[in-house]
């Protein structure tokens, strides 16, 4: 007897199931009793999530949890730190945001747990800068670490004698690393030697050149938005003075630097082509190893200085937030963070770590480091990504001669963001 | 007992021979082998182009709202009026010409001298020459997009570069010549693929043609000019069309990784607007505009030389 199509496509049925049920992904498993044991991150693809990926077994074999870091690539975060902490989307137990420009929207607009009362009070009482996460009393955010921009400079340089000569002679006072935008404008001016060595660096690439205007805005006390008011600062003095600066530093600027950006500057430090630039310090390691001898580090010559930090968030929405909790009370431990700090350079979040001998040992000029911290500063606007782009615009313009800097500076609050708000 | 005879017994039987008809239930079997390709068409074709349309009309920007609101014009408005989308478009339109310009130029130029050296080849060595060759061509089109401009920006590196070193200057490429570069760097990894196209064309050329025009006395270029030429229009088109399309909406990796579409815009090509505006400044109602500007541009510009395609005299 033969069967009709239709019912040998009945047939088929069964196996299309099974198959649909093998090729789906495991989200729907972990509804199961299996649940509790999984916590769920949201990491970002890159050195920042390094230290979690490679402790993480050490917090499993300790809570018997499996914790599941999922990392996404750099470009995606945003948005996806945005469907879990905005949009509720409810996939994740933690969300690791960014530092300093992720911070006011986080604040201000993310449903996230007050983490101070899923935390152990104790752990929470050693947590350097507690205020720069908190909100109307409640604790949105635990860091991993802190890092923030530091000046580097040409040691080598800066030592010898002929140079400090020369200098003196010169601008009437010493070599040494400078503590106003005057004096290091000074140096690069007296380093700037083409073609084989440039006074500075500035990275070009839209997000880059916004970092190095960040690092002048803050040094120089100002900001993009003020949330009291609710307004944008974009043309205030301090943020035209920013403004002059840069486009007076880009003139020591290697050619091409207008599409590189600071990882561009590390190569150019390391093959001695550049005298100095402000850069983050996750640099400062290499420069230990490879080049202990010719490179300095030293705070910024501004007051303030960027904030930056990979800090991790419950979302409202999360499957299972006490598990979150407990990966959070794991990643601030005083174990793993002297462990974090150790492996990567970065500065540990706890004071008690801080003063830990062996990392004050393993994390070489850390007393600078502490000059910095109660100094960091993040924007102020909980839209940076897109005033990011616009401030670059305007550094362009000014940049290319279209506009003076103090007018960038009033066409950026005047023209392209007329209108806005600091907090939308 | 033969398809077409099963299907006739069927219809003479008439409706009471069974539950269902014979053509009924092989419409039914056909509906049913169909549903799944039907069912994925609609789910990564149909829905996300419906729900770019959909977005296009709405507010849909989560750093300031959650919800998603009724925008009518307003995403289209923006685009219209905006300076930076004129520039983008602008920028996109140079780059697409240019890019092809001279895709097809070199791809035309070098698969007819390929044909000529493969046709033409008597001996082994020949032979092995224009295969060798011709696969060497195929490296640029397998490297990966991104690693092929990272290489072109270690090229150009004005200070570590080999091009510079050569020249002997120090000439920022991608900073001076930002869109000239860009160009350079996309023509040399889609080239080939003209190339390769343009090559069996060529080759599908009737032998006996080109015998005939030696023997009226045609020297190269007119063999070229008044036989090979006219013979592949139809393909030189279709490719040109499919390349214009493929750099308008596509234009991406190359201009991210070596200039990052600057200085300044200078290169910000339409698509990389287009993720910024999606991925940077989380406004996804205005990128779906400017995604639905960009389908509805390149299917212009791919339907306009389809339409000389067909007008041509070839």
């Amino acid at each position: 007897m033969r069967l009709g199509i239709g019912v040998r496509l009945l047939a088929l049925l069964p196996a299309v199931a099974l198959l649909a049920t093998a090729c789906s992904n495991g989200t729907t498993n972990t509804n199961t009793s299996s649940s509790a044991k999984v916590v769920r991150v949201l990491a970002v693809a890159g050195p920042e999530t390094d230290a979690l990926i490679k402790y993480a077994p050490d917090f499993e074999k300790a809570t018997g949890i499996t914790a599941s870091i999922e990392q996404v690539a750099r470009p995606l975060w945003g948005q996806r730190k945005v469907h879990e902490l905005i949009e509720n989307a409810g996939l994740y137990d933690v969300v690791m945001t960014g530092g300093g420009d992720d911070n006011l929207w986080v604040k201000y607009k993310a449903h996230v747990k007050d983490l101070s009362k899923l935390l152990p009070a104790a752990d929470i009482d050693q947590l350097i800068l507690k205020d720069k996460f908190t909100y109307n009393g409640r604790l949105v955010g635990i860091p991993q670490y802190y890092n923030f921009p530091m000046l580097f400079y040409r040691k080598d340089l800066f030592n010898n004698p002929t140079e400090q000569a020369n200098f003196k002679a010169k601008y009437g006072h010493d070599l040494a690393p400078p503590t106003s935008y005057d004096e290091m404008y000074q140096q690069a001016e007296f380093f700037n030697r083409p073609p084989n060595l440039y006074g500075f660096f500035i990275g070009g690439v839209d997000w880059s050149v916004y970092l190095d205007d960040t690092y002048f805005v803050y040094g120089l006390g100002a900001n993009y938005g003020d949330p009291t008011s609710n307004q944008l600062t974009l043309n205030s003095p301090q943020q035209k003075q920013a403004m002059n600066w840069l486009v007076k530093f880009s003139k020591f600027n290697p050619p091409g630097w207008q599409t590189e950006n600071f990882f561009d500057g590390d190569q150019l430090v390391q093959n001695g082509k550049v005298a100095m630039y402000q850069n983050w310090f996750y640099i400062w390691k290499t420069f230990q190893q490879k080049m202990p001898d010719k490179i300095g580090m030293a705070p910024l010559a501004g007051k303030g200085a960027h904030l930056g930090a990979f800090v991790a968030t419950i979302p409202d929405a999360a499957p299972e937030p006490n598990n979150g909790a407990k990966f959070i009370q794991w990643m601030m431990s005083a174990t793993y963070q002297k462990q974090q700090a150790i492996e990567t350079g970065n500065l540990p979040i706890r004071k008690d770590v801080l003063q830990d001998p062996d990392v004050r040992k393993a994390l070489v000029g850390i007393e600078q480091f502490e000059k910095v911290l109660p100094n960091l500063q993040y924007n102020q606007t909980t839209w940076v990504g897109e005033l990011s782009a616009g401030v670059s615009e305007a550094i362009a313009k000014a940049l290319k001669g279209d506009l003076s800097p103090d007018a960038a500076c009033d066409w950026l609050q005047n023209q392209k963001f007329t209108g806005r708000k600091a907090i939308e | 007992m033969s398809f077409k005879r099963q299907v006739r017994g069927s219809r003479s039987r008439g409706p009471a021979a069974g539950f269902l008809t014979w053509n009924r239930r092989v419409q039914l079997t056909g509906l049913g082998l169909t549903l799944p390709a039907l069912a994925f068409a609609f789910a990564f074709m149909v829905y996300p182009v419906a729900n770019v349309v959909f977005l296009s009309f709405h507010q849909y920007s989560p750093l300031r709202s959650a919800d998603t609101t009724y925008a009518g014009l307003s995403n289209y408005t923006w685009v219209a009026r905006s300076d930076i989308v004129a520039h983008s478009i602008w920028v996109t339109i140079v780059f697409t010409a240019v890019s092809v310009a001279i895709e097809m130029a070199t791809g035309l130029t070098l698969a007819a001298l390929l044909a000529e050296l493969v046709v033409e080849s008597r001996h082994a060595f020949g032979r092995m020459l224009s295969r060798g060759l011709l696969s060497s061509f195929i490296l640029p089109f397998a490297t990966p997009a991104v690693a092929g401009a990272i290489a072109w920006k270690m090229l150009l590196h004005p200070q570590f570069g080999p091009v510079d070193a050569i020249l002997r200057t120090d000439i920022a490429w991608f900073a001076q010549f930002p869109l000239a570069s860009v160009i350079v760097a996309d023509a040399w990894k889609t080239m080939p693929f003209v190339l390769f196209l343009l090559f069996a064309a060529i080759l599908s050329i009737e032998p006996d043609q080109y015998e005939a025009s030696r023997l009226d006395g045609a020297n190269r270029w007119q063999e070229f000019r008044y036989l090979t030429l006219p013979s592949i229009v139809p393909v030189l088109a279709v490719v040109a069309a499919f390349r214009a399309v493929d750099a308008f909406t596509k234009i991406f990796d190359v201009v991210f990784v070596t200039t990052g579409g600057g200085p300044g815009n200078d290169t910000q090509v339409f698509p990389l607007l287009i993720w910024r505006t999606a991925f940077d400044f989380l406004n996804f109602g205005q990128a779906s505009a400017l995604a639905v500007v960009a389908v509805l541009v390149s299917a212009a510009l791919g339907a306009s030389l389809l339409a000389i395609r067909r007008i041509s005299p070839a």
